[in-house]
């Protein structure tokens, strides 16, 4: 071990030993993310956020009740952002928050648009269906974006007019207790319900007031942001300009719309 | 087989990593708030330091002085890596929970430290053992505060409701506390404290 070595080997040496991880690693990483495939269910805390914010309530927080009452309402389908259809699972998608940065799987997002500070986006989204033929296209979508320390995601559900939001709900990916409790209070979201992300035109309105709103009523259009959480509220506004803007799934839900007046 | 095992089972409590050598700390913090998580975690700990014991014992005639401990870095960052991806496929909620805490492995002072200290002086069998050791020691130690943690802060073990909470219809409140970080503190010092007291140091120095 302390013996001087020669620099040859030493050279020799490190590279093997850098080559031979870096082949390891790369032979290991690629038969591995082959095994993955795509699950047709969200996680466990998402099942229970899809219901929350489609509205759905249930006494029982029990995981298999939960996990029932969603099959029972929800078909969930993939949404390819780009081509602004719905895709069969792709092969070898997993989950996109899973799948942040990976280059196969997002596009990078023009920095002008980037208002939720992602980075690179999906290709691939899973939307939330609500099995009801009378309603049928009254959907769950995911949202996320940078709050104050960490990742906000969401879901966003909305009426069958896909302006009107129905409900919302946040969560924070690692659910540290204590932190982002406000985004997730019941009297938060409860402001979201009857909102309206577009105007008649068809132009994005929506944003949570910040401090400084100045008219005393607020707009259809608006939700008060929380007091003592500016940072997270404005996290929150813009992921949903975001999410709702043209790069998101604003194209998406105007074809849906005018598929839908005949 | 009589040198070997002392190198098994001293690491589980005499020579603990956590609570004798304070090595660790900080995934022994942030991962034990339930038992699942834990498990996966210890697992990880566990291939990922035999791996690596192994690795830097073969290689240990050969490593360049100046530059092993960025090879050594290399080799467990590299094993870590694998680890993560293999959780990250076969058990992608516990992946979620754990989060950044399997890539952190890398930092983990047990790994480079029982690397430094014994597989760059030993043969590879008594480096592996050493490695099953005290990869076995963080589990222990970890398992256990992660099972107070669980069972008095959620009222769960493995996720089986023990005690039903007054919000499921039982008598059990849980305590909140112990569902913050911060209480793995009080308990990794209580465990601390009771080994100091109660188990004899080895003898001999480290070997």
């Amino acid at each position: 071990m302390s013996y001087p070595m020669s620099l040859k080997k030493s050279v020799l040496v490190s590279v093997a030993i850098i080559v031979s991880c870096a082949l390891m690693v790369s032979i290991a990483v690629s038969a591995l993310r082959m095994q993955r495939v795509a699950s047709a269910t969200p996680a466990p805390h998402g099942v229970a956020a899809i219901l929350d914010a489609a509205g759905i309530v249930s006494t029982d927080q029990n995981e298999s009740v939960l996990l029932e009452l969603y099959t029972r309402h929800f078909e969930q389908r993939w949404l390819d952002l780009s081509s602004i259809r719905l895709s069969d699972v792709p092969e070898g998608y997993v989950d996109y928050h899973q799948m942040m940065g990976d280059e196969t799987w997002t596009i990078e997002i023009p920095p002008a648009m980037d208002v939720a500070f992602i980075g690179r986006r999906p290709i691939f989204m899973p939307i939330y269906v609500v099995r009801d033929p009378s309603h049928s296209t009254r959907m769950v979508l995911p949202v996320y974006g940078e709050g104050m320390w960490e990742t906000i995601h969401g879901f966003v559900a909305l009426s069958a007019d896909l302006n009107t939001i129905t409900g919302v709900n946040f969560y924070h990916q690692k659910d540290t207790p204590g932190i982002g409790d406000k985004i997730q209070a019941p009297q938060w979201t409860a402001l979201w319900p009857g909102k309206k992300l577009y105007d008649t035109d068809g132009a994005y309105r929506f944003s949570v007031a910040g401090g400084t709103r100045t008219s005393k009523t607020v707009t259809p259009f608006q939700v008060d942001g929380i007091s003592g959480a500016t940072k997270t509220t404005n996290g929150v506004s813009a992921l949903i300009q975001y999410w709702f803007g043209v790069h998101g799934y604003e194209l998406y839900l105007k074809k849906v719309r005018t598929e839908q007046t005949p | 087989m009589s040198r070997i095992l002392p190198l098994l089972s001293d690491p589980i409590l005499a020579r603990n990593p956590i609570t004798v050598q304070i090595l660790g700390l900080c995934s022994a913090l942030a991962i034990t708030q339930a038992m699942l998580p834990a498990l996966i975690m210890s697992t990880a700990v566990i291939v990922v330091l035999s791996f690596s014991n192994v690795m830097i014992s073969l290689l240990r005639h050969h490593l360049p002085t100046h530059l092993r401990l960025i090879l050594e870095m290399t080799i467990i960052a590299s094993a870590v890596i694998v680890v993560d991806e293999a959780i990250k496929t076969f058990a992608p909620e516990v992946s979620r929970v754990l989060s950044v805490f399997v890539g952190l492995i890398i930092t983990n002072c047990i790994l480079l430290g029982r690397a430094e200290n014994f597989a760059l002086h030993h043969a590879v069998i008594p480096s592996l053992a050493d490695g099953v050791g005290n990869g076995l020691g963080y589990a222990v130690i970890i398992m256990s505060i992660a099972m107070v943690r669980e069972l008095f802060g959620q009222g769960s073990l493995f996720g089986y409701v023990v005690f039903s909470s007054v919000r499921q219809g039982g008598a059990f409140e849980p305590l909140q506390f112990l569902s913050l970080p911060a209480s793995a503190f009080f308990l990794v010092a209580l465990l601390i404290w009771w080994t100091s007291k109660n188990v004899p140091p080895t003898r001999g120095a480290e070997p």
